[in-house]
C-alpha cells in the first residue's frame, strides 16, 4: 500500500481498528458479522469530525430544536417526522440526498441548507462553523439503523 | 414557556411553515390517487428501491444510500424538498431529478401505475 | 452389556435422523416448493446465510494488500473508463440508474457508494476478479488486465465522495478533466 492520503490511510487506520483491538473487540466484531450487519468499511474510521464534540453538539442540537422535525436518538421532542430520522447518518451515502457524507460536508451543510439545496426545506438556522462542527460530530456518533 | 421551549416551536414553525396547516391529513388529502399496496411491495423490489432504503416491510441488507422509508406515512417532507401528499409523492418517484436536479435519486423508469402502487406502500410504513 | 447397547441405539437413532432429514431435504427440492422467482423476495434466515456467507467467503481470500496508490489520478482516470463501459449498467452510479433489466434482478446489483463504504479495497478488487457465483456479478479476471481491475477498484472506492451534479459532468465531458483538480479521497471534491 503506497497511497499515503485518502483512501489508502483511510483504510490502514481501519485495520488499525480491527487488528489492534482487544479480544473482546475481536469478538464483537465476530458476532456483529454473525448478526449479519458487519459493517467493516474503508470509510467508517474516517467519519469523524477533526476538531467536534460531540457532547457539545448533543446539547446544541437540543437547543437548535433539531428534534422539531428529526428523530434524533437521545433527544426528546414530539417525535417529529418532518424531515427523515438522523439515527443511521453516518452509514448514510448522501446528505439530505444531494450531497456526499463527508464531514466537511456535513459541516457546510449545517451552516446552510439552502446555498448548497435551494429546494431543500430545512431552513438555515444561523449556525456558526464550531457548532456545526460540534452537532456533526454529534450526528456521527449515532448507532442507530 | 421557557426559552427551549420557545426556540423549538420557532424551529418547528419556520421547518413545517408551509405544510403546517394541510400537514395533519396530508396523506389522506389525494388518496384516491394511490394505487395496490401488495403490488406497491414487489415493486419496490423491481424498482431496486431497496438498494439505497431501508424498508420496513422487505428482507434487504441494511443500506443506508438515502434515508430510512420508514415513517412515510406521516414525513412532511419527500426528500426535505416536496411537501408530502400523494401526488407529490408519485410526481417524485416518477422521475425524482425533475424535482430537484441535485438529487442522487435517480429516473428509475416507474410507470404511472407502478408510482401509486409503490405510493400505496409507503403511506401504509408509520 | 447394556452401556454398549445404550451407545448402538444413540448411533442408530442419530444415523437415522440424518437419513430422514436428508430424504426431507431431497423431497423439498424435488417437490418444487421452493420458488425460485426473482420476483418473490428472500426469507430473512435464507437472506441472512447468503450475506453472511458472501461476507465471509470474500474476507478470507481477498488479497493482503493494496499495490496501488488509489488515489492516482491516472487510474481513477482508468477506473472512470471502465465503469462506464462494464459496471454502471448494473450498478448505476450517483445520480444514474442502472439500467431496466439490472432492476429485475434478484439479488440486486449493490449500490456502490455503498459498497465502498463497507467494504476494503481488496475485498472489492477480488469480487470484481472472481465475480460471485449465482448472484449475476460475473468475473472479470479472464476479461480485464490486474491494473484495469485495480483501477475499477479505485474508482468505486471514491464513488462515495462524488456528487451526483459532479458523476453528470464526469459524464459529459467524458473524465475527470475539467475545472476541478485531482481528487483525493481526503479532499472536498464532488462539492457542488
Amino acid at each position: 500500500m503506497n497511497g499515503t492520503s485518502g483512501a489508502a490511510s483511510r483504510y490502514q487506520s481501519m485495520e488499525t481498528t480491527t487488528k489492534g483491538g482487544t479480544t473482546a473487540g475481536t469478538l464483537l466484531l465476530a458476532l456483529s458479522l454473525l448478526a449479519g450487519c458487519g459493517e467493516g468499511g474503508a470509510y467508517d474510521a474516517a467519519m469523524t469530525v477533526p476538531g467536534g464534540d460531540p457532547e457539545a453538539g448533543h446539547f446544541l442540537v437540543r437547543a437548535h430544536g433539531c428534534g422539531a422535525c428529526h428523530r434524533i436518538d437521545g433527544v426528546r421532542g414530539p417525535d417529529a417526522n418532518v424531515g427523515p430520522p438522523l439515527n443511521a447518518l453516518s452509514s448514510q451515502v448522501y446528505i439530505a440526498g444531494v450531497l456526499p457524507n463527508l464531514p466537511e460536508n456535513m459541516v457546510r451543510w449545517l451552516m446552510d441548507p439552502p446555498a448548497i439545496d435551494p429546494r431543500t426545506a430545512m431552513p438555515d438556522l444561523g449556525l456558526s462553523e464550531r457548532e456545526a462542527t460540534d452537532i456533526a460530530a454529534f450526528l456521527y456518533s449515532l448507532e442507530g439503523g | 414557556m421557557t426559552g427551549r421551549a420557545r426556540v423549538l416551536l420557532a424551529a418547528a414553525l419556520l421547518a413545517a411553515g408551509p405544510g403546517l396547516a394541510g400537514a395533519q391529513d396530508a396523506p389522506d388529502e389525494g388518496r384516491e390517487l394511490l394505487g395496490d399496496a401488495e403490488t406497491g411491495q414487489k415493486a419496490l423490489r423491481q424498482y431496486a428501491c431497496t438498494t439505497c432504503h431501508v424498508v420496513p416491510g422487505i428482507v434487504g441488507a441494511s443500506v443506508h444510500v438515502g434515508p430510512p422509508l420508514e415513517g412515510m406515512a406521516t414525513r412532511r417532507y419527500i426528500a426535505g424538498v416536496l411537501p408530502n401528499r400523494p401526488e407529490n409523492m408519485i410526481r417524485w418517484l416518477m422521475d425524482p431529478q425533475e424535482v430537484d436536479p441535485l438529487s442522487a435519486m435517480p429516473d428509475l423508469g416507474v410507470t404511472p401505475e407502478h408510482a401509486r402502487d409503490i405510493a400505496a406502500y409507503l403511506y401504509g410504513l408509520d | 452389556m447394556p452401556a454398549r447397547s445404550t451407545v448402538r441405539k444413540a448411533f442408530l437413532f442419530v444415523v437415522g435422523l440424518a437419513a430422514l432429514g436428508a430424504a426431507g431435504g431431497l423431497a423439498f427440492v424435488y417437490s418444487g416448493i421452493y420458488d425460485i422467482s426473482a420476483i418473490a423476495q428472500h426469507t430473512r434466515p435464507v437472506y441472512w446465510i447468503f450475506d453472511v456467507a458472501l461476507r465471509r467467503s470474500v474476507a478470507i481470500r481477498a488479497p493482503e494488500a493494496v499495490p496501488v496508490d488509489l488515489d492516482d489520478p491516472e487510474l481513477l482516470e482508468t477506473g472512470f473508463d471502465h465503469y462506464q463501459v462494464h459496471c454502471v449498467q448494473c450498478h448505476g452510479a450517483p445520480g444514474v440508474a442502472p439500467q431496466p433489466f439490472a432492476l429485475g434482478m434478484t439479488p440486486l446489483p449493490a449500490n456502490l457508494a455503498h459498497s465502498a463504504r463497507n467494504w476494503s479495497p481488496e475485498e472489492i478488487f477480488w469480487i470484481v476478479e472472481n465475480g460471485v457465483k449465482m448472484s449475476g456479478m460475473p468475473a472479470w479476471k479472464f476479461r480485464m488486465s490486474p491494473e484495469e481491475m485495480w483501477a475499477v477498484t479505485a474508482f468505486v472506492m471514491h464513488l462515495p465522495t462524488i456528487a451526483p451534479v459532479r458523476y453528470r459532468a464526469m459524464v459529459e465531458q467524458g473524465g475527470l478533466a475539467g475545472p476541478q483538480p485531482a481528487p483525493q479521497l481526503s479532499s472536498r471534491w464532488g462539492a457542488p
